[in-house]
């Protein structure tokens, strides 16, 4: 991962790779580090959309008929080839009052779908030490699943034994406290849940930070250790 | 939401007909980006069939909170596309003799008509498009439209390889900073 620990190149390839110029064996390397790296993929999923927007601008052209012919055929021989089940089986005696409720209830969900779809962002930020510049911490806060993902280098703590590797928000607001997000792993990838309230101070916040907190610190509402990464929260 | 957003939503659920109204909205611009990059028709019917039925398998995977419908199938095609494009270059099935096509089509000056189609999104990616130089402009958006590698695209403006890879390079930083 080492070359892509800099987020100047990490980011050039992502676009590349979205673009599609990265190409042979450095795009095998490169979607064999997606597969790993939740952060790398959002990156990724982040300019593949930007540039699929560009596919509005082509005029559309006639599609010959075949197409969806073929198309029709395999989904109804996929439909065909899925043996009824013993649920199905079961239902298939009362099918009218079942699909009467199933189709009730998929129009509720489909109608809260259609009333509580928010546009929502991703917010990104590549945390680097001010001592250590080959070190880098990913962190990456998203809406489904709400959480906080981080992902860490191994040895990204080396030397810090004794003390508790602990993540903060740091609000645009200079006069607010930094919030506590939680305690890190030492290395590897790492999932925080946060809650909805959490969520909505997301674009409030200018930087992640993540300072090493001494044993008797673990609750504590502020930080008492050194500042060991930082990093500018980005939007996608 | 959009319509094609909610179509997706519904062939998620095994609405077939959904689907068949998704693809008659979808497929005629997704169909002339599959011919732009495969260049080959009979390829460009089978890589939009093929992409129409990984849509209908992964339709449950679109968020509509994440990208427009018309955005998340163009990334599921255009992926489809890049793949049998690279194949046939591979087996040599490629025809290298274009015709060359301008990119009027996507021109920084479209009609007022054309930008009101457009999604937010593209529009503001046209605005960042706008800032580069063109010859930066026109690299990116060639691979982009008819995936070409650096190499061709050397190949094709008679330009020092070395050139492409930094114009497009700069291309795209200034691209990261201005979309971000």
């Amino acid at each position: 991962m080492k070359r892509y620990q800099n987020p100047e190149i990490f980011e050039y390839l992502a676009m590349s790779y979205a673009l599609g110029t990265l190409q042979g064996r450095a795009r095998l390397r490169f979607e064999s580090l997606l597969a790993k790296h939740l952060y790398l993929r959002t990156v990724t999923d982040f300019y593949q959309h930007q540039f699929a927007t560009l596919g509005e601008f082509i005029p559309p052209e006639p599609v010959p008929s075949q197409i969806w012919q073929r198309i029709e055929s395999y989904i109804k021989a996929e439909q065909n080839a899925a043996k009824p089940s013993v649920w199905q089986r079961i239902t298939a005696k009362f099918s009218w009052p079942l699909a009467a409720v199933l189709a009730s209830l998929a129009a509720l969900v489909f109608a809260g779908l259609l009333m509580s779809q928010p546009s929502q962002h991703t917010y990104v930020a590549t945390l680097k030490s001010p001592l250590h510049s080959d070190k880098m911490v990913t962190a990456m806060v998203q809406y489904e699943p709400m959480q906080l993902a981080l992902d860490m280098p191994s040895e990204t703590f080396a030397g810090a034994e004794g003390y508790l590797p602990t993540i903060w928000c740091i609000a645009k607001d200079k006069s607010q406290a930094p919030m506590r997000m939680g305690t890190l792993a030492r290395e590897g990838e790492m999932r925080l849940p946060i809650d909805m309230k959490t969520w909505k101070m997301m674009p409030q916040v200018a930087e992640f930070a993540i300072s090493l907190e001494p044993m008797d610190n673990l609750n504590g509402a502020t930080p008492k250790g050194e500042i060991v990464f930082r990093g500018q929260v980005r939007v996608l | 939401m959009d319509r094609l957003s909610e179509l997706l939503i519904l062939s998620a659920t095994g609405d077939t007909k959904a689907f068949q109204q998704l693809y008659e909205l979808a497929s005629p611009r997704l169909f002339a980006l599959c011919k732009r990059l495969v260049r080959e028709p009979n390829l460009a019917e089978e890589v939009l069939q093929e992409g129409f039925i990984k849509i209908w398998r992964h339709a449950a995977q679109f968020s509509a909170s994440k990208a427009s419908a018309m955005t998340w199938m163009t990334t599921l095609v255009r992926n489809q596309a890049l793949d049998a494009l690279r194949q046939a270059k591979d087996q040599q099935l490629f025809d290298q003799d274009l015709d060359y096509e301008t990119l009027e089509f996507a021109s920084p000056e479209l009609s007022p008509d054309k930008l009101y189609q457009c999604s937010d999104e593209a529009k503001q990616l046209q605005r960042c498009l706008a800032l580069l130089k063109p010859e930066q402009r026109q690299y990116i958006m060639q691979a982009f439209y008819y995936g070409y590698t650096h190499e061709e695209l050397a190949q094709l403006s008679t330009t020092p390889l070395g050139t492409v890879k930094a114009w497009i390079r700069r291309g795209l930083e200034q691209l990261r900073g201005c979309l971000q």
